[in-house]
């Protein structure tokens, strides 16, 4: 059951699956090349020193990359859903409506984190040629709030998306941007620690929100 | 034994009445037709009966679960038609075969695939892009794939040309008497209708015009064309007239009643005719009588 | 679960909305408070308090521009060198320019520096190169379980150098890992003094290097020196290395060479949410203690003794009209900027008093008046009526985001 569910919804987001993947390389690449780069220019010492001491980070344009990660996710897999009516569907399935909605959302997720943490991934083993324990740990912490904001942003999004009444796809829009700006607020490398554990518990809990446009569009809301 | 129980039905949307104590059954085996104007509550009714809409008050039984709360067993006997054949048309026709047949053990595409190969679509060729006419028929082949007990199709006819209407049509009457299965339709064309129904159930604004077989809907439910004497001679809605048509001096009048109950009727009103005769009606021409034209 | 789903966006459409909503308040209402200054002046012995283009004493004296230079030959020299009035001497002291600019610097704490991502990496400078500049070093040094450095080119820990500088470090006594690492950490410096560092055990040590070759050093401190944060300082008059602040509310100065803690006549000062500046010239220091609403001038002499104190106080934020205004609408605000922390929080900040109570009651009215309208269970909307008593505006637009559909439609009345 969960196998047909996640082959459906592979299809409708492989496409942005892959292309987020390939933007996030290429930001990858693009990021080591001008470490490597200014390493042989500004010397290695000189670099250190900027990203400890002047608050420079090198992996700046991986800010938004979680954001649009987690939105076009969300998007390629909800919004077809939306079009007709389409949910109508997949409620219809011999599997509870919770249920299925619940697997679906896993699903997503599950790629996006599994995207994000790829890049994650690579960016601390590039980062481990480069820089010593430290740098990475700092980059990573000042990382953070931008790969739980993507995951919140997927999680908001499919709310948004599933409501069936327009003008409260509007008022979550804007608590939803409200909320998502906390994530990428600009601060100080490593400022975000103390507030990581309850960003992470919302972002976590907010994974079952989506059930609640889920109920409304069961209840016959429109 | 029945395969759907609606027990008073009563649904508001705001605060505009739907329609109030609407109870109706659909026996099993049988193929009952809800046919109605547009917004007169066929939709409410289908997705109530889907579980998409709460309704106000009362409930709707299939197969004794209230259809809120469907198991996920009872829904495997359901088969569900979406108005207009919506499918998960970011798939190909083997994309969603296979999607669809994870659900179902009883699983059987043979039927579905016998339906596809009369199809002119190529094997890669996503359902976005098919005709409505090919996607009523994928629509209604991973139907017949699912082998379901109980059919719901929510206005099956919109959007198809007359050639798929009849093919859907007879298709569907054939496999349902031969299967024994309970088929809900909707729709609000009428033409073709009665080549698939056993009931029929018109639906007027607020209220139900008629819930019997259609045969006998057909036989009792007529009309009689009346020539008057005089054109400014009023005849009012009452007694047994149930529709009154009235074009200057020619007169349409719907009744349940025999000629000799209506000719009575006319002369204790003290209504004078040059001409009156009964005329035979389709099911499409009854509708229109019952409901009036506009 | 579904219930709790929609209670959960209602608490995050209260925190977004008593972050965005106050946040636009300020910017559009706040008004910029008073900011009262003072200078201690060598001429009068005496403050002179400074606030917009006023210049008074502490008494009540008005100065004139051309007083006001003169009373403060060490600030104004360059401009009455210029006018020809700088005295050639003041209380038997040469007025020499080496000398006042010698003596004269600057220091400011925040409690910002204490609420800091502090990094974990530091260049040990070479502090008797016998060059005028500094030089980069070319590796950072850490101090876990022993000490490291990290040669940056190659990224590689330099062994043998870590093994000398951990190895002297242990002959002192030093208890690994380290706590506070305290320096100069740039080559824009007079001179390198290395770093002040507290080991495991709150011990302080001074660590530097010198030809190549590590120099440690224990400081000796009093008992109970409890240190929450050392500055290390580059002053040209090379009187002290750094300010030391511990958590019994003191405030010392670790002296040149001889390691003597002087402390500082403060008392009563927390540096999580108290700001100070201390300037020294060549016959005083003054030190400021600031807090919220006031400040506390202490004038000192070159033996540290006061010689003059004078402060003062103005409305804070809630006491101002704005304030007022906001406290008697909104029960609480939430920031995730505080000016006393670099770090990112959830800072709760209740409104003083309890003016926003009406508020409150007048939100908590319209949403029981928007669930009768609705023809809702007043019953099953107890909950969303409690939230919305207790956090006002905030929860009544949360709860109207996020409506609670879980009642049914109450259909009008038949006749």
């Amino acid at each position: 059951m969960f196998k047909s569910i996640a082959y459906k919804e592979w299809i409708k987001i492989r496409l942005v699956v892959w292309v987020a993947l390939g933007l996030g390389l290429m930001a990858l690449i693009n990021i080591f090349l001008k470490v490597r780069h200014d390493i042989l220019f500004v010397d290695a010492a000189n670099y250190w020193y900027s990203f400890l001491f002047r608050g420079f980070t090198y992996f700046g344009i991986l800010k938004f990359f979680p954001f649009v990660a987690g939105l076009a996710i969300a998007i390629a897999q909800y919004f077809p859903e939306t079009v007709n009516k389409r949910i109508k569907l997949t409620f219809h399935l011999p599997v509870s409506e919770n249920g299925v909605l619940i697997s679906m959302h896993l699903f997503g997720a599950l790629v996006l984190i599994g995207v994000l943490l790829t890049i994650l991934g690579l960016f601390t083993a590039g980062s481990a040629i480069f820089f010593p324990g430290e740098i990475i740990r700092a980059s990573l912490l000042t990382m953070m709030p931008w790969f739980l904001g993507g995951l919140a942003t997927y999680f908001l999004v499919a709310l948004i998306l599933l409501e069936p009444m327009w003008i409260f796809r509007g008022l979550y829009t804007a608590v939803a941007a409200g909320f998502i700006t906390i994530f990428l607020a600009s601060a100080p490398i490593g400022s975000f620690r103390p507030v990581l554990l309850p960003l992470g518990l919302i972002t976590l809990l907010l994974a079952g929100v989506v059930l609640f446009s889920g109920y409304r569009f069961r209840k016959g809301e429109m | 034994m029945y395969a759907i129980e609606c027990r008073n039905l009563t649904h508001y949307y705001g605060r505009k009445l739907v329609y109030e104590n609407l109870s109706f059954n659909v026996e099993e085996g049988k193929i009952l037709g809800l046919l109605g104007k547009n917004g007169t509550g066929k939709s409410t009714t289908i997705n109530i009966l889907n579980g998409f809409l709460q309704p106000y008050s009362g409930e709707c039984l299939i197969y004794g679960e209230n259809s809120q709360l469907l198991s996920p067993e009872t829904k495997k006997r359901i088969g569900f038609l979406i108005e207009g054949h919506v499918q998960y048309s970011f798939m190909n026709i083997h994309q969603i075969e296979r999607f669809y047949s994870g659900f179902y053990p009883d699983w059987n595409n043979a039927p579905y695939w016998e339906l596809m190969s009369k199809l002119k679509v190529t094997p890669k060729q996503k359902i976005s892009t098919m005709s409505c006419g090919q996607r009523s028929q994928v629509a209604l082949g991973l139907i017949l794939a699912q082998n379901p007990d109980l059919l719901i199709l929510d206005d099956f006819s919109m959007g198809l040309d007359p050639g798929y209407r009849r093919l859907f049509i007879d298709y569907m009457r054939e496999y349902a008497k031969a299967e024994h299965k309970t088929v809900f339709v909707t729709s609000h064309i009428i033409q073709d209708m009665e080549r698939l129904i056993d009931d029929v159930m018109i639906m007027d604004y607020n209220k139900i015009l008629a819930q019997q077989p259609v045969e006998q809907f057909m036989n009792t439910f007529r009309q009689f064309n009346i020539t008057l004497e005089s054109p400014g001679q009023e005849v009012l809605l009452d007694g047994i007239a149930v529709n009154i048509e009235k074009v200057k001096d020619k007169l349409e009048f719907y009744t349940y009643s025999t000629e000799q109950e209506v000719k009575a009727y006319l002369s204790a009103k003290g209504v004078g005719y040059t001409s009156f005769e009964e005329k035979k009606m389709s099911l499409e021409d009854a509708f229109i009588g019952l409901t009036r034209k506009y | 679960m579904i219930k709790f789903s929609r209670y959960l966006l209602v608490a995050v459409g209260i925190l977004v909305a008593s972050i965005v909503i106050p946040s636009l308040y300020w910017t559009i209402f706040e008004k910029v408070p008073r900011s009262p200054n003072t200078f201690f002046s060598c001429v009068t012995d005496d403050f002179v308090v400074v606030e917009g283009s006023s210049r008074k004493s502490p008494e009540g004296k008005e100065y004139t521009n051309e007083e006001y230079e003169k009373i403060l030959p060490l600030m104004f020299y360059r401009q009455l060198i210029a006018d020809g009035t700088m005295p050639d001497s003041l209380k038997g002291v040469k007025l020499e320019m080496p000398a006042i600019s010698r003596a004269s610097s600057f220091y400011r704490y925040t409690p910002k520096k204490i609420d800091t991502p502090v990094p974990s990496l530091w260049p040990m400078f070479e502090s008797q190169s016998g060059k005028v500049n500094l030089v980069m070093p070319e590796d950072y040094f850490r101090i876990g379980k022993r000490m490291e450095f990290i040669v940056a080119r190659t990224n590689r820990i330099n062994e043998e150098k870590s093994v000398l500088f951990t190895d002297a470090m242990t002959a002192e006594g030093f208890a690994f890992p380290a706590g506070i690492v305290a320096g100069l950490p740039t080559t824009r410096k007079s001179c390198d003094e290395g770093y002040f560092v507290t080991d495991s055990n709150g011990s302080l040590f001074h660590i530097k290097m010198v030809k190549g070759q590590p120099y440690v050093a224990r400081i000796e401190t009093p008992e109970d020196f409890d240190i929450v944060y050392i500055e290390a300082v580059d002053i040209r008059s090379k009187e002290f290395y750094c300010y030391i602040f511990t958590a019994n509310q003191g405030i010392y100065l670790l002296m040149d060479e001889v390691y003597d803690l002087q402390r500082l006549p403060v008392d009563g000062f927390n540096p999580a949410i108290h700001s100070m500046r201390v300037s020294a010239d060549l016959f005083n220091k003054s030190i400021h203690v600031y807090g919220e609403n006031w400040y506390e001038a202490i004038a000192v002499d070159d033996r540290y003794e006061v010689v003059g104190t004078h402060g003062d106080r103005w409305e804070n934020l809630y006491e101002r009209s704005e304030g007022k205004m906001f406290a008697s609408i909104f029960p609480f605000e939430i920031r995730t900027k505080d000016d006393n922390s670099a770090h990112v929080r959830f800072y709760f900040l209740p409104s003083p008093g309890y003016r926003w109570v009406i508020v409150n009651l007048v939100a908590l009215a319209i949403a029981f008046l928007m669930i009768r309208k609705r023809g809702w269970p007043v019953r099953s909307n107890i909950p969303d009526l409690v939230i919305t008593g207790l956090t006002g505006i905030y929860g009544l637009i949360a709860t109207q985001f996020f409506p609670n559909k879980f009642n049914k439609f109450k259909p009008p009345v038949k006749k």
